[in-house]
């Protein structure tokens, strides 16, 4: 909660609110509100599935429901929504991961010094509007299918190597591309709007550059930074799709989309994009749960 | 500290400077300034705001450095900060993220002073000024005369000579300020440090200081330089007190 939430003014204003003597009515009031578009939804849906009649154009919501409420259950040969969910999962914090790793250290760099800025940013910023599906070719062309069991010279009949056959290294560099950008814009502004007040007071203690940037200006961009980290993995987990439909690409949420579409099972497509907006919405409230724990100081300061 | 007694704690010697702002905008704050301060002496820098008043401190202090001349403080040549010399700021200066006990431990900490050795030091000061109960509180659950009490603190955590204050109650109410510099003068009666406090309040300086210079004009020079022979506690409503006040207000608006 955000402190301008808790005026005197919005206080009186929720006092006006509907059903403000019983909380259980106003969460259910609430609920209902948000449920409204969502029943027209799949109301709509059902009636023109009746409609249509044809499973090949619009399934009906009864054949998504039970593709997923079965989620270990092998879908057209490729395995189950499950394993395809897990694989992609294990590819974006890959290359999320290495992502991050970059970023940001490269982010506080350029944020702090203006020399650093000046030699990297122009440079970057010429990558910057090239979207990561645009370098798919490029990527293919230098990585091929090399995965990690390749680099790793894991043999065929290792137990390991049908996971490690499936990270493809253009695959994680797809994703790497999807998520640098945010993380690296984030971490730059975070670094450059460090309150000159507190880098003065610390240095008149007699800070040096390295106490500078780990006692101020990392402690105080760490939200902001956070935020990148958010962005950037949402970023990450929307490149994957089309980071799976590489060819070469045996499994994974993005492939089972290209493939289901294939063998026209609308059913599956359906499902698969409904399993990635789960997932990412898993992602996004667990990392702000950690965000609303970690910066207190930020949310409820000043 | 016998030398420092001996000779001036801060002297500063034909100091100017200059800025140079974005498109080639070119300030030039302060014009050949040159000062002595004794050790023990309040000193409050008066000038109204663009003087280069603060611009002065922080050249004394290091964080800015100057286009020529020379800066002593307590015998060392200033080129950055130094930890028996440290500084009081306006307003954002406790980091929000550290706990009060952490923030006034920050200088300690910086000096390589243990966690428990650094805690209990920054326990004992904040005792005396009266913010034991909020050692675990945050700035911001803090009033504006408590986060001042408390960057005070950490000012004094290192055992410095020198105090420099950049109008360390300008963004206080007026009430909780005439209560802050009742404190302050009550712990340098006390300690007797040397202290260069910058403000642009005339009352504020008559009542605190034992010498006030007034810094004027663009680019800043020193207008005015007089001891202030009043007894302390001083007494605001004294016609002397007064007398003081409107000859350095004149000092300040003259041209």
């Amino acid at each position: 909660m955000r402190a301008t939430d808790r005026t005197p003014e919005n206080n009186i204003l929720r006092h006006h609110s509907r059903f403000r003597h019983n909380i259980v009515l106003r969460i259910i009031y609430k609920a209902l509100l948000s449920a409204i578009v969502p029943m027209l939804f799949l109301l709509f849906w059902h009636s023109r599935a009746i409609g249509i009649d044809n499973p090949l154009r619009l399934p009906p919501i009864s054949n998504i429901l039970d593709i997923m409420l079965n989620p270990m259950e092998n879908v057209i040969g490729i395995g189950s929504i499950w394993r395809n969910t897990y694989i992609s999962l294990i590819r974006v914090l890959l290359g999320y991961t290495v992502a991050a790793l970059v970023a940001v250290p490269l982010g506080i760099i350029i944020g702090y010094s203006r020399v650093a800025k000046r030699m990297l940013l122009p440079f970057l910023s010429f990558f910057r509007s090239i979207p990561p599906i645009a370098w798919v070719p490029l990527v293919l062309a230098w990585f091929g299918i090399t995965s990690a069991a390749t680099i790793l010279g894991v043999a065929i009949t290792h137990p390991s190597f049908l996971i490690l056959n499936n990270l493809r290294i253009s695959m994680l560099a797809i994703i790497f591309l999807g998520a640098f950008f945010p993380i690296l814009n984030n971490t730059i502004f975070g670094i450059e709007s460090v309150r000159k007040s507190y880098v003065d007071a610390v240095r008149s203690m007699g800070a040096g550059p390295v106490a500078l940037i780990t006692k101020v200006y990392i402690p105080h961009a760490m939200p902001t930074i956070f935020t990148g980290l958010q962005v950037g993995l949402g970023t990450a987990w929307q490149t994957l799709v089309g980071a799976e439909m590489l060819p070469g690409s045996i499994a994974g949420l993005g492939f089972m989309i290209t493939h289901a579409y294939q063998v026209m099972r609308i059913d599956v497509v359906i499902s698969g994009m409904v399993s990635i907006s789960i997932v990412g919405a898993i992602l996004y409230a667990a990392s702000h749960v950690i965000g609303n724990l970690c910066f207190k100081w930020k949310t409820q300061g000043k | 500290m016998d030398i420092a007694d001996a000779v001036n704690a801060i002297e500063v010697s034909s100091v100017s400077k200059t800025f140079f702002g974005e498109k080639g905008m070119v300030v030039k704050a302060l014009d050949a300034i040159c000062l002595d301060i004794r050790p023990h002496e309040f000193v409050c820098i008066l000038g109204s705001s663009g003087c280069g008043k603060s611009t002065l401190l922080n050249l004394m202090a290091g964080l800015i450095s100057a286009d020529g001349g020379m800066i002593k403080v307590l015998g060392n040549t200033i080129k950055k900060p130094i930890r028996e010399a440290q500084m009081v700021f306006q307003e954002y200066s406790l980091l929000p993220w550290r706990t009060v006990l952490d923030n006034v431990s920050l200088s300690l900490e910086l000096g390589g002073v243990s966690k428990k050795e650094r805690h209990h030091r920054a326990r004992q000061l904040l005792n005396s000024f009266g913010l034991d109960e909020f050692c675990n509180s945050y700035p911001h659950e803090l009033s504006g005369g408590m986060r001042q009490r408390a960057a005070i603190a950490r000012a004094l955590s290192t055992g410095p000579d020198v105090l420099y204050m950049d109008e360390p109650f300008g963004a206080l109410d007026a009430h909780t300020r005439l209560k802050m510099q009742q404190e302050l003068l009550n712990y340098w009666l006390g300690e007797k440090k040397t202290v260069v406090f910058v403000t642009h309040s005339v009352e504020e300086a008559v009542f605190l200081g034992t010498r006030i210079i007034v810094l004027g004009g663009r680019p800043g020079t020193i207008r005015k330089d007089i001891a202030i022979e009043l007894n302390y506690p001083r007494n605001r409503w004294h016609s002397e007190f007064g007398d003081y006040c409107s000859s350095l207000l004149q000092a300040m608006e003259s041209p």
